[in-house]
């Protein structure tokens, strides 16, 4: 492997630390995977808002018959960029950004395989979302047919537009820094084990990410290449989706991605979940191995569903596709049963990671459940395109990719930046969240079932559809003060938050032998690595006395009552 | 350690059979076509982690005894769910090494954005993009010649 002058020798902290540009110029210039890390969450969360905020305003005109605030046109830009930045620039990335952070740490590694091309992709897949939005600056505004892009209306004979040149050409450079990316966690993940970490010893969360890295290798290809043939419709003559072409052909492969994107965006999250499930119940996690095996069979599962979002178009084998999808619902119910035995007579600990988890459990079983019957095709004939399949995949997408987010940075703030968020505030925002999440999204199903189509911006009061259209944009505003409570707790306890130490929580795994925040080259020694958690395993070999025991949580009035019992 | 290529033929497992079952029940070509694309993938990373450590092609590899025993050992070498923890791992990453900052990728990436843009807007926007790139991809790839 070649590198660049100055290098370091990582992992012990042989060698010696270059010296590091400071202020604005480290962040440009930075190859470090955890500034890469942070640079790639906070990008992502700032979308998040972008995101929700025109969620918001498209709440605000749904909130009653008639047209309040915007024209039909701007409610088709907001919901189309609404989309293509929750799934684009915000999930994606987020996930992406989790694993540079914590992969590396993970496996006792020094950085990522492939460190300047880690930053080429962030900044690639920046600059790929600059383009999208700038569609709101042109004369046509932004892209304005959904963000599947289905062709003919995102052609240029229905859609000629400026923005939706800038949507396609933005969405597939972002999807070339996504492969990239992939390639460099598969590399690091295949290449970059500390001694003695086995693949069977790997963290939960990086044998999501492992998963997640080959969906994204395998299916962003496919969405490149359905995106380059629209661009080539649009601008130099092609007919690969026009009339001469096959319109259909581009749902074929659009939804080759799009379903397995909706596990890239998932099982990074069920990872997650599965590091502090079993931190939080101070039990090891139950059925490692099956865990394993579960996400391994969601991926595999994941690219032959494809067609279940094609049910309507009547082209497609849709028994097959029925069965297909049926079978996902197997090893997702094993990761279920994992952590409810994980949490089953655990000493569980009910801090602001956990809560989150168990929020992201509740919303994505419902989402799950949800999922079985649309992946029946009579149902879903029945409700193709309303407000329940809106509500489906925001209890999958939401519910798992909001509540886990937010789990994550509760469990890990302390290791980025060494100080604790408040966990009152986290208490509060949790409930927020969670109360605003089911007001909004939970009548979204029955206004599908009584028939309320999705992606318009207006109806008739005469439908009956008002009042659960009101309580969903209240629930909405919920959301939105929750999220700025999260601000306020992070912006304060970035400055103010108590002193974390380096494993405040009693983790398990190899990110907590380090200090907090880790050094540029992570790690001055690893523990011995016989198992899948060689810190807990060091800390019971120490013992209590020599500093081996985790922070003890406080006992919760059940556990109370039962020692007064006892 | 061979669990880097039992990971993608464990994939292989169920993506061949259902790739032939999907043709069968539907006949229809893109999906299929998508789906052998997959299959053809994993078998190109497996012939790339194998090509990168023998290790792994010596531990999958069938060993002596009757034919059944080979069979089921080569299946089991092969899916099986036992893991050797002494085995080093297949891939080689050399010692981890901290390159120092870098405003090459940077550039590099904004140089294909321009290049992106001037598919959109002309030639007048893509040629400084090339350049642009040019000059970028040469100054990274100097940079890692001066190590």
């Amino acid at each position: 492997m070649t590198a660049a002058q100055g290098d370091v020798r990582g992992r012990g902290g042989a060698g010696h630390v270059a010296r590091e540009p400071e202020g604005v110029v480290s962040w440009l210039t930075t190859t470090d995977h955890k500034k890469v890390g942070v640079l790639y969450m906070v990008t992502a969360f700032l979308f998040f808002l972008v995101a929700g905020a025109f969620s918001i305003l498209m709440r605000a005109e749904l909130a009653a018959p008639g047209l309040q605030l915007m024209d039909l046109g701007t409610y088709n830009e907001l919901f189309t960029m609404h989309g293509t930045a929750m799934i684009f620039f915000f999930a994606t990335p987020m996930v992406v950004g989790l694993a540079n952070y914590f992969v590396p740490l993970q496996l006792g590694a020094a950085d990522v395989a492939f460190p300047r091309l880690n930053a080429f992709t962030y900044w690639l897949f920046l600059f790929s979302a600059l383009i999208v939005f700038g569609g709101f600056f042109v004369a046509a505004g932004a892209a304005a047919f959904g963000w599947y892009g289905y062709p003919p209306l995102s052609t240029a004979t229905y859609s000629p537009g400026l923005g939706a040149d800038l949507w396609v050409m933005g969405l597939l450079l972002s999807g070339v820094a996504s492969i990239l990316g992939a390639v460099n966690l598969l590399a690091t993940i295949f290449a970059m084990r500390a001694p003695g970490l086995t693949m069977f010893r790997l963290p939960l969360f990086t044998w999501n990410i492992l998963v997640t890295s080959v969906l994204m290798l395998f299916t962003f290809p496919v969405i490149g290449a359905a995106l380059a043939m629209l661009f080539i419709d649009r601008n130099l003559g092609g007919s690969f989706f026009t009339a001469e072409g096959d319109p259909l052909v581009y749902q074929h492969l659009f939804w080759f991605f799009g379903h397995p994107e909706v596990y890239i965006i998932a099982l990074p999250f069920f990872g997650i979940v599965s590091e502090i499930v079993p931190v939080f119940s101070r039990k090891p996690l139950f059925g490692y191995k099956a865990f394993v095996f579960a996400t391994v069979l969601i991926g595999a599962y994941s690219f032959s569903v494809w067609a279940h979002h094609m049910f309507t178009t009547g082209a497609i084998a849709a028994l097959f596709f029925t069965i297909t999808s049926f079978l996902i619902a197997i090893p997702t119910g094993v990761k279920f049963f994992g952590w409810i035995a994980t949490m089953w007579r655990g000493r569980i600990w009910l801090a602001t990671p956990m809560l989150h988890c168990l929020g992201m459990m509740g919303m994505f079983l419902i989402g799950g459940i949800t999922g079985v019957f649309l992946a029946s095709a009579p149902i879903d004939y029945a409700l193709h395109d309303t407000y329940y399949v809106v509500a489906h995949m925001h209890y999958v997408l939401f519910g798992t990719g909001v509540f886990a987010m937010f789990a994550g940075v509760f469990y890990w703030f302390p290791k980025m930046t060494g100080r604790m968020l408040d966990e009152r505030l986290g208490a509060i925002q949790f409930w927020l969240v969670f109360i605003g999440f089911n007001l909004t999204f939970f009548p979204m199903h029955q206004l599908g079932i009584d028939g309320m189509p999705r992606r318009v911006g207006d109806y008739l009061a005469a439908t009956g559809w008002t009042d659960l259209n009101f309580v969903s944009t209240a629930g909405t505003a919920v959301i939105a003060l929750g999220v700025v409570i999260f601000l306020y707790n992070f912006v304060t306890s970035l400055s103010h938050g108590p002193l974390a130490g380096d494993d405040p929580w009693g983790g398990h795994t190899l990110e907590w032998a380090t200090s907090s925040p880790p050094p540029h080259h992570n790690f001055a020694r690893l523990p011995p690595i016989t198992s899948d958690r060689p810190v807990l395993d060091e800390r019971l070999a120490l013992g209590p006395r020599q500093g081996g025991e985790p922070i003890q949580p406080p006992a919760s009035r059940s556990q109370e009552g039962r020692r007064r019992r006892g | 350690m061979a669990e880097e290529v039992r990971f993608f033929l464990r994939g292989l497992v169920y993506l061949v059979p259902i790739t032939v079952v999907y043709w069968l029940v539907s006949k229809e070509p893109a999906g299929t076509a998508l789906l052998v694309a997959l299959v053809v993938g994993f078998v190109a990373v497996i012939g790339l982690v194998l090509l990168h450590a023998s290790s792994a092609a010596a531990e999958l590899r069938p060993r002596s005894g009757g034919i059944a025993g080979r069979l089921l050992g080569a299946v089991n070498r092969a899916i099986g769910f036992h893991e050797r923890v002494d085995a080093p791992p297949p891939l080689e990453g050399g010692p981890d090494l901290i390159p120092t900052g870098s405003p090459w990728p940077l550039i590099t990436a904004a140089s294909i954005v321009v290049a992106g843009l001037g598919l959109i807007f002309g030639t007048w926007l893509l040629l400084p993009g090339l350049a642009l790139l040019a000059w970028a991809l040469l100054g990274w790839l100097t940079q890692l010649d001066r190590a």
